[in-house]
C-alpha cells in the first residue's frame, strides 16, 4: 500500500516535470525550424534579386553564373558566420549573466569588445600595413582588456560589482583611446567605419575557416560551463553550500564568455546587443535552467544576426549598412520593449 | 604671408618653417590668438565646429572647399586676385590647363572604362564615388564609376555598397585608394584578392587591371599636384 502511494506520488510530482520537458523541447524544436526558415530566407534575399529557381541551381549546379557566384561566395559564407557569431555572442552574455548575476550585463562589459576595437582601430589607422594581423590582434587586445579588468576586480576573490565597476573604468579608458586615434587620423577614418560598427559585408570562406574552429572550441567550453552556471545563479552561498569553488567558476565562466566574444569581435567587428538581449529573451521562453537556456540563446543569437545581417544588405540596397548599427537600431526598442513588459527582469 | 598653418605632415617645402597650430579640425586657439592673423583660412567640412569658436575670438575667417580637383583650381582663381597675385595664379592656371589638354587628347575616342574605386585597407574598405576627389577625376577623364550604375540617392564621397551589386556590375578597373606604405598594403590587398574567390570572377581582376593608386597623389586632394594625379589617373586608365 505505502509503496503504491509513494509510487503515485512520485508520479503525481513527475508528470508535471514531463509537461515542462516536452514543452520545451517543443520550444527547442519551434525555434530549430525557425533557424532552417530564416537560413534559407537569407539566401534567398539579397541586394541583387534573383529567382527562387535561380537560387536553387546556384546551390546545387555547377555551372558558372552570376547568381551562383553570389550566392555561393556571399551569401552562404554570410550566413553561415553570421550564425556561428551570433550563438557566440549570445552563449557570451548569457554566461556573464550568470556570472554578474546581473541581466544587464553583456559581454562588452568585460572589456573584451573595446581591448580588441582599439588594438584593431591602431592598427588599421596606425600601422595599416600590418592589416592582416588584425583578427589576431583584436583577439589580444580582448585577452589582456579582460585580465585587466578581472585583475582590477580581485579582492581575495572576486565580487561581480568590482568586475562590473572595473569593466566600466577600462571601457571608459579603452574607449577614450580610440575615440583619440579616430580623431587624430580622422582622414582615414572612413576605411574603420565598417568594422567599428561591425560588418559581415565583404568576409569570406576563409573567415569561417579562421572563426569556425574556435567556436566549436568555445562552444565545448560553454556547454561544460553549463553546471556552474545553474549553480552561481543561485547566489554564493547557496553555490557553495552545494560544492562550487565560487570564485573559480566565475573566472572560468568569464574567460569562456570573453573568449567567444573575443573571436567574434576579432573576426567581424564590434557587434552589440545580441549578447544582451538574447539571453533575456531566452530566459523568458524557457526558464533559468542553462542545459536548456544555453542551447536556445544560441539559436535565437544565430537567427537574431542571420535575420539582421539580411536586413543590412537588403533595406537601403545597394547600400550596405553594418550589422551592428541594424542591431543597435532594431535592439534598442525591442529591448525596452521587453523591459516594459516587465518579464525581462529576473 | 602665412603666419601660422595646421600641423600636417604634407606641407609644401616653402611652408616649412611657418608655425604650426595643431590639427586642422581643432587648431589651437592660444597659439592662434598669439600670431594676431588678418584672415584665418579653415577647411569647409569643419565649418560647424570652428565658425563659432573663430566668431567668439574674433578671428575673421574665410573657409573654402578643397576637397576636390576643381576646387583646387576655383581656390587659385579665388586667391589670386584676393592677394594681389593675379599674374601667378594665372601662370598657375595656364600651366594646368596646358597639361589638361595634353591629357584630353590622350583619352579622346577611347571607350570608357568601367571602374570601381576601393577606399581604406583589405579588412574594411568603402567604395569611392564621382563626389570624391579620385573620382571627380575619373570622371574627368571619361570614365564610368560603378557607383553610378546603381542609384544610390546619395551624394557622399565614399559609401559601402553591396559585393553583390558590385559583382553584377563587373568592374573593367579597379583602383585601390589607401594609406600607408603602398607596397604592403598592396601585399595584404593581393592576399585578400587571392582568398576571396569573389574577386577572381570580375573582369578587371581577370584582365590584371587591379591598380594601386599612389598614396601621396590620391589619398586625399594634394593641392596643386592634382594635375600630377591627374595625369598618373589618364596613365592607368588609358595605358
Amino acid at each position: 500500500m505505502v509503496e503504491m502511494a509513494a509510487r503515485t506520488a512520485q508520479q503525481v510530482v513527475r508528470a508535471p516535470g514531463y509537461a515542462r520537458l516536452a514543452k520545451r523541447m517543443g520550444i527547442l524544436v519551434f525555434v530549430l525550424l525557425s533557424f532552417v526558415a530564416v537560413a534559407i530566407i537569407s539566401l534567398r534575399f539579397g541586394s541583387l534579386s534573383f529567382t527562387s529557381g535561380e537560387i536553387v541551381s546556384a546551390l546545387f549546379s555547377e555551372t558558372d553564373s552570376l547568381a551562383r557566384n553570389i550566392v555561393m561566395n556571399i551569401r552562404l559564407p554570410r550566413l553561415i558566420l553570421a550564425g556561428i557569431v551570433g550563438a557566440n555572442l549570445a552563449i557570451s552574455g548569457a554566461l556573464l549573466q550568470s556570472v554578474m548575476r546581473n541581466p544587464l550585463a553583456d559581454p562588452g562589459l568585460t572589456g573584451v569588445s573595446t581591448g580588441a576595437a582599439l588594438v584593431a582601430v591602431t592598427i588599421m589607422l596606425v600601422f595599416p600595413a600590418y592589416g592582416g594581423l588584425v583578427p589576431l590582434a583584436a583577439f589580444v587586445g580582448g585577452t589582456l582588456a579582460v585580465l585587466l579588468v578581472y585583475f582590477l576586480a580581485w579582492n581575495r576573490g572576486i565580487d561581480p560589482v568590482r568586475i562590473i565597476l572595473a569593466g566600466v573604468a577600462v571601457n571608459a579608458l579603452l574607449g577614450g583611446g580610440t575615440s583619440l586615434l579616430s580623431l587624430l587620423y580622422s582622414d582615414r577614418i572612413q576605411g574603420v567605419l565598417m568594422w567599428l560598427n561591425g560588418s559581415i559585408a565583404g568576409r569570406s570562406w576563409y573567415h569561417v575557416r579562421m572563426l569556425a574552429p574556435y567556436s566549436i572550441f568555445g562552444l565545448i567550453a560553454a556547454v561544460m560551463c553549463i553546471k556552474s552556471a545553474n549553480l552561481l545563479q543561485l547566489g554564493d552561498d547557496v553555490a557553495k553550500n552545494l560544492g562550487l569553488k565560487v570564485n573559480v567558476a566565475r573566472v572560468v565562466l568569464s574567460f569562456v564568455a570573453a573568449f567567444l566574444a573575443g573571436i567574434s569581435v576579432s573576426v567581424v567587428g564590434l557587434i552589440g546587443f545580441v549578447g544582451l538581449i538574447i539571453p533575456h529573451v531566452s530566459r523568458l521562453l524557457i526558464g533559468s535552467d542553462y542545459k536548456f537556456m544555453l542551447p536556445l540563446s544560441a539559436m535565437l543569437g544565430s537567427i537574431l544576426l542571420i535575420i539582421a545581417d539580411t536586413a543590412a544588405r537588403t533595406v537601403f540596397r545597394p547600400v550596405e549598412l553594418p550589422v551592428g548599427i541594424i542591431m543597435a537600431v532594431v535592439g534598442g526598442p525591442f529591448f525596452l520593449y521587453l523591459l516594459r513588459k516587465g518579464g525581462a527582469m529576473r | 604671408m602665412p603666419v601660422g598653418m595646421a600641423t600636417t605632415a604634407r606641407a609644401p617645402e616653402i611652408i616649412r618653417h611657418v608655425p604650426q597650430v595643431g590639427a586642422p579640425r581643432s587648431p589651437n586657439i592660444e597659439q592662434l590668438r598669439a600670431l594676431n592673423p588678418d584672415l584665418v583660412i579653415a577647411n569647409i567640412l569643419f565649418k560647424p565646429a570652428l565658425q563659432p569658436i573663430f566668431r567668439q575670438h574674433g578671428f575673421t575667417a574665410y573657409f573654402i572647399d578643397n576637397q576636390r580637383y576643381s576646387s583646387v583650381i576655383a581656390n587659385v582663381e579665388m586667391f589670386g586676385p584676393a592677394f594681389g597675385r593675379t599674374e601667378r595664379a594665372n601662370e598657375i592656371l595656364n600651366d594646368i590647363r596646358r597639361r589638361e589638354a595634353v591629357i584630353r587628347q590622350r583619352v579622346q575616342g577611347r571607350p570608357s572604362p568601367i571602374v570601381m574605386i576601393i577606399f581604406g585597407t583589405a579588412q574594411s574598405f568603402m567604395l569611392s564615388t564621382e563626389f570624391s576627389y579620385a573620382g571627380e577625376m575619373a570622371r574627368m577623364l571619361g570614365a564610368r564609376n560603378i557607383t553610378t550604375t546603381m542609384n544610390v540617392p546619395l551624394n557622399v564621397q565614399t559609401i559601402p555598397l553591396s559585393m553583390e551589386n558590385v559583382l553584377a556590375a563587373n568592374p573593367q578597373v579597379i583602383l585601390r585608394i589607401s594609406h600607408g606604405n603602398a607596397e604592403e598594403m598592396q601585399r595584404m590587398f593581393e592576399r585578400e584578392f587571392t582568398q576571396n574567390p569573389l574577386w577572381g570572377t570580375m573582369s578587371a581582376v581577370q584582365n590584371g587591371r587591379v591598380i594601386d593608386l599612389p598614396v601621396d597623389l590620391f589619398f586625399s586632394n594634394p593641392g596643386l599636384p592634382m594635375v600630377d594625379a591627374l595625369e598618373h589617373l589618364a596613365r592607368v586608365l588609358y595605358p
